[in-house]
């Protein structure tokens, strides 16, 4: 089984299986285009901790099926669970949780990309903007004007779309 | 590393796994949040096709007064919110939202005379059926707004809204205060707005009718029933008396068969009616 090496931003070399890495498509790619590698491949934009972090997820989803070329609407809405590994491997602290996403954006591994925002997305879920703004220290840049002029602009879809009236509870009995 | 270091692409990717009122309150954070979700929520909702998504967007920021903003969503929205083409777009319009609401988005685009194909219905006739009586205002001031426009049916607003029973006697004083608004338009049987009064024996607006300019009072349908005829068939004394009272009536005005207001008073055994005659 053929191995490779990368070589972090903070030059860490890790050897790993071929078949592995090649769940990076920017990696893919470039071992096609290049052939045979014998020195290790620089990926200048990620460190040692979090490449090795990625690596680990290649490794454990390296028997998946490959991801289709057109799936982005329809697999996407099917799969809004993030599953049980996923979700263990995901609990990370928040700086890490951003650089996982940053890599996997940056190395094109479409997959692992998901379930990191699917993890963000549901920080966020249900909770108010303040509530928000702590969760992720999100500084409030907003004059008090802006604020309230923002909130009535985007009123409309806070609101649920209205349902039809609920059953009186005499009437469902 | 923070939530705000992630790249542009990467906040968008988030935003769609959330629903629109996640989005919402992820875009009250931030100056930088709210520029980059705003119009992306915009889009999703094209996006999405919701017809109602669309519409709440679009009454939001007409009712705000917001012409920019709602011309906008117009303008992405056209194909969900098609008010050239879909007239219960319209109907909606002008039975669920404000006059403001309605003002704005004729200020940004939609022509106020705008008459639908199968029911070639105007805004004015919707305001009137509905009993939109802001709305109604709104039109009547309008130069760009034929009053008189027919349906259909042959029915113009103010006789359309007095046929089916929807109106108030406000609404059609407003009406018959506009000088270009004919009272004496017929529906396909020959019938004016004072027919429909009198058969119902709506008092108040036979009063309010009688009072109006060029108002026809013997104006006979194809029936040849003037008015006060028909007062007679239906029983109706105290419009009769009325009319009556008008000098213009013709007491004797007869259908086509030589039949007059007695003759009817008379065969329904309307004692008071033939008194009154």
């Amino acid at each position: 089984m053929s191995e490779i090496k990368l070589l972090s931003s903070d030059q860490a070399t890790i050897t790993v299986e071929k078949s592995v890495a090649e769940r990076s498509i920017l990696i893919k790619n470039m071992l096609e285009d290049v052939g045979e590698v014998t020195e290790a491949i620089p990926i200048p934009n990620v460190n040692e901790n979090v490449l090795k972090k990625v690596i680990e997820w290649c490794e454990h989803h390296k028997g998946d099926p490959p991801a289709q070329a057109d799936d982005d609407s329809d697999s996407r809405k099917k799969s809004s669970d993030i599953d049980e590994w996923d979700q263990k491997f995901m609990q990370v602290d928040q700086e890490m949780l951003f650089e996982i996403i940053l890599a996997a954006n940056y190395l094109d591994i479409k997959p692992l990309l998901d379930v990191g925002c699917k993890t963000v997305a549901n920080m966020i879920k249900g909770k108010s903007p303040e509530e928000i703004r702590k969760t992720f220290n999100i500084q409030n840049d907003f004059t008090p004007d802006e604020e309230e002029q923002i909130r009535r602009e985007n009123e409309w879809a806070e609101e649920s779309v209205p349902r039809s009236q609920p059953l009186d509870i005499d009437e469902a009995c | 590393m923070s939530f705000l270091h992630l790249p542009n692409e990467i906040i968008l990717q988030i935003s769609e796994e959330l629903s629109l009122g996640d989005v919402c309150h992820l875009l009250q954070t931030n100056r930088r949040l709210a520029s980059l979700l705003s119009p992306a929520i915009i889009e999703r909702i094209c996006r999405e096709r919701s017809r109602e998504w669309c519409a709440k967007a679009l009454y939001s920021a007409a009712e705000r007064k917001d012409k920019a903003a709602a011309a906008l969503i117009l303008e992405k929205t056209r194909e969900v919110l098609n008010y050239t083409e879909d007239p219960t777009l319209l109907e909606e319009l002008i039975k669920t939202q404000s006059e403001t609401v309605f003002n704005t988005l004729l200020e940004c685009w939609v022509e106020a005379d705008i008459k639908y194909s199968p029911g070639l219905q105007t805004s004015l006739h919707l305001a009137a059926q509905h009993g939109r009586l802001a709305t109604l205002r709104l039109l009547v001031a309008r130069d760009d707004v034929d009053v008189n426009s027919v349906d259909c049916g042959g029915l113009p607003p103010l006789l359309s809204a007095i046929k089916f029973g929807q109106y108030e006697i406000v609404m059609v004083k407003m009406l018959l205060a506009d000088p270009r608004v004919k009272v004496n338009l017929r529906d396909n049987k020959g019938r004016a707005p004072l027919h429909f009064a009198t058969c119902e024996g709506l008092d108040d607006l036979v009063e309010l009718l009688l009072g109006a300019n060029d108002i026809d009072v013997n104006l006979q349908d194809h029936e040849s029933k003037s008015p006060l005829l028909v007062a007679a068939i239906q029983g109706r004394e105290a419009v009769t008396e009325l009319l009556l009272a008008d000098e213009r009536v013709d007491v004797n005005s007869a259908d086509s068969h030589g039949r007059t207001p007695l003759y009817f008073a008379a065969l329904g055994g309307r004692e008071e009616m033939v008194k009154l005659l």
